[in-house]
């Protein structure tokens, strides 16, 4: 995690529950979107909500950059195992098609945008926050029986545990290196030898925090309880709505095309 | 072995906006043998500066050198480092991970070409330095001993591998008395060895009485540096820097309040003793 950059955009002082809704029309925009005009759209809508959150681009492309094996191996594969017919060039099972350029091209893409607007989503806003809008937005689902509260609950002591545990997990990667654990090393067969070393005391760091933890909420009275609602006074702002209006636009807009 | 800090800065998080400086230009050089502990309030980048003379963290900018060898240069042999350099963490019994005593504390030697029976010695004076019979743990699972001895076990982990610089992160925290002084003792023996330690605490008493040099950190700036006499007779800043005192300085304080006159500023108990009855010979 860690990914919270904290920041005073327009994007950090919206609501969580916006953000969360916004990102899901974007979503179905950017699985729907299948033509030049369309991969156009979500890039001006990409390219201006970067400039609006204000990330900047240089940690955006590195975010991009982190996959790009992944990427480089998505595109290849379609390139050269889409179809076999039309294809510029054939050999054995390997063909390289118009459509499977194009598909390649296509997946790439899609993947990048996705990976561009969850960035900004969770750059922009808190784990807490995050957990919030979930909570918030799952309620409907207490018709059906489930309790949200608890469900909720479960996110966000997990979401929390998160930076709790990699924090543990850097301090005793250290002292076993400190200890002459190879992590160092250029070899991958040490850096795998030396996987167990940290991973066992982490696993172990887990247990003991949940444990502590739970004793710590019984401690305090924590009983199954129905949702607790913290944001009652759910104020609607301008931004929220026309950040909703603007996404779901985007979206409908990629239908169309 | 010496430890030679030049313009060290570090800065957390450095590629953002809201970076924060750790650690800003220290200047510092330990000599061979030396006894030197770190103090400063919470937040103050004492860690950080254990953690980059270990060459656990790389500086943001400036050098380390250890024994007169830059350690971050490409080309050094960080083996060398690993065994000449030991740490002990804050929580040590949180790193252990093996399935017998003598495994755990060995795991430090598995790169150091040793035979098995050299590798044993080597164990079985660690485990003992620490308190431990060896023949009966060797065999004991280490998850299966109460936390202080968890915490014995892995610092023997550490010791085993003879250590020349020895870096403690406030070890002492949450063990109790008995284990606490035994502690003291063992490093201090160790340091009679020819071994250097740096020691991060915030336990004024115990560093008055082994460490030859106090240094106090403050904003990532080293803001007092001395020994123990010189820092904690400062008191306007030993209180600006919420470093503490010892208790033998408090009492001798409140003795001189009540007219009673020291030829020289008491910081142990053993200093405060002398000091009286010579005092009370001089028929006060």
């Amino acid at each position: 995690m860690g990914q919270y950059m904290p920041g005073n955009s327009v994007f950090h002082k919206m609501r969580g529950t916006t953000k969360l809704i916004c990102f899901f029309w974007i979503l179905t925009a950017v699985l729907l979107t299948d033509s030049a005009a369309g991969f156009f759209l979500l890039f001006l809508t990409a390219g201006a909500s970067i400039a609006l959150a204000g990330i900047g681009l240089r940690n955006m492309g590195k975010t991009i950059a982190r996959l790009k094996v992944f990427f480089s191996v998505i595109f290849l594969m379609n390139l050269f195992f889409f179809s076999p017919e039309q294809a510029w060039w054939s050999c054995w099972i390997f063909h390289i098609s118009p459509a499977g350029f194009e598909q390649g091209a296509g997946v790439v893409m899609r993947v990048v945008f996705l990976l561009v607007f969850s960035r900004i989503l969770i750059a922009t806003t808190t784990p807490v926050e995050l957990t919030g809008a979930l909570e918030i937005l799952l309620l409907p689902l207490g018709v059906f029986g489930i309790s949200t509260g608890e469900l909720a609950m479960i996110l966000s002591v997990a979401v929390q545990f998160i930076p709790i545990l990699s924090k543990e997990a850097d301090q005793i990667r250290k002292a076993q290196i400190a200890r002459g654990a190879k992590f160092e090393s250029g070899h991958l067969r040490d850096r795998a030898k030396s996987v167990l070393p940290v991973v066992i005391p982490v696993f172990l760091a887990a247990f003991r925090r949940a444990d502590e933890l739970a004793l710590a909420m019984e401690a305090r009275g924590y009983r199954k309880t129905k949702a607790q609602r913290k944001q009652c006074k759910f104020r609607v702002h301008v931004r929220d709505v026309q950040a909703v209006v603007l996404s779901c636009a985007v979206c409908i807009t990629q239908i169309l095309l | 072995m010496s430890i030679e800090l030049n313009q060290i800065s570090f800065c957390y998080a450095s590629h953002t906006s809201y970076g924060e400086y750790a650690l800003r230009e220290v200047e510092l050089f330990i000599g061979d043998g030396e006894f030197v502990g770190i103090m400063g309030h919470t937040g103050c980048g004492k860690t950080t500066l254990a953690q980059i003379v270990a060459g656990l963290l790389p500086p943001f900018a400036g050098t380390v050198k250890i024994d007169g060898y830059d350690i971050n240069k490409k080309g050094y042999d960080r083996k060398l480092l690993r065994k000449k350099v030991g740490f002990v963490f804050q929580y040590p019994e949180h790193q252990l991970f093996e399935t017998t005593v003598e495994r755990e504390v060995a795991f430090g030697l598995k790169y150091g070409g040793l035979s098995w029976n050299e590798r044993m010695e080597r164990v079985k004076d660690a485990l003992e330095c620490m308190g431990f019979a060896f023949e009966r743990v060797r065999k004991e699972s280490p998850m299966s001993f109460s936390g202080g001895e968890k915490r014995r076990i892995a610092i023997a982990g550490v010791l085993v591998s003879d250590p020349d610089i020895l870096i403690l992160d406030e070890p002492t925290a949450g063990l109790d008395a008995k284990s606490r002084s035994s502690l003291h003792k063992i490093i201090a023996k160790l340091n009679q060895r020819g071994a250097t330690v740096l020691w991060i605490s915030h336990d004024a008493d115990s560093l008055c009485k082994y460490a030859d040099r106090i240094i106090v950190l403050e904003k990532g700036k080293i803001v007092m540096d001395g020994p123990p006499r010189e820092v904690f007779a400062d008191q306007t800043k030993t209180e600006q820097y919420q470093i503490g005192t010892s208790q033998a300085r408090v009492i001798s304080e409140m003795l001189q309040k009540r007219g009673f006159k020291f030829e020289r500023k008491p910081i142990t108990y053993q200093e405060l003793l002398d000091d009286l009855c010579n005092y009370f010979k001089k028929g006060g």
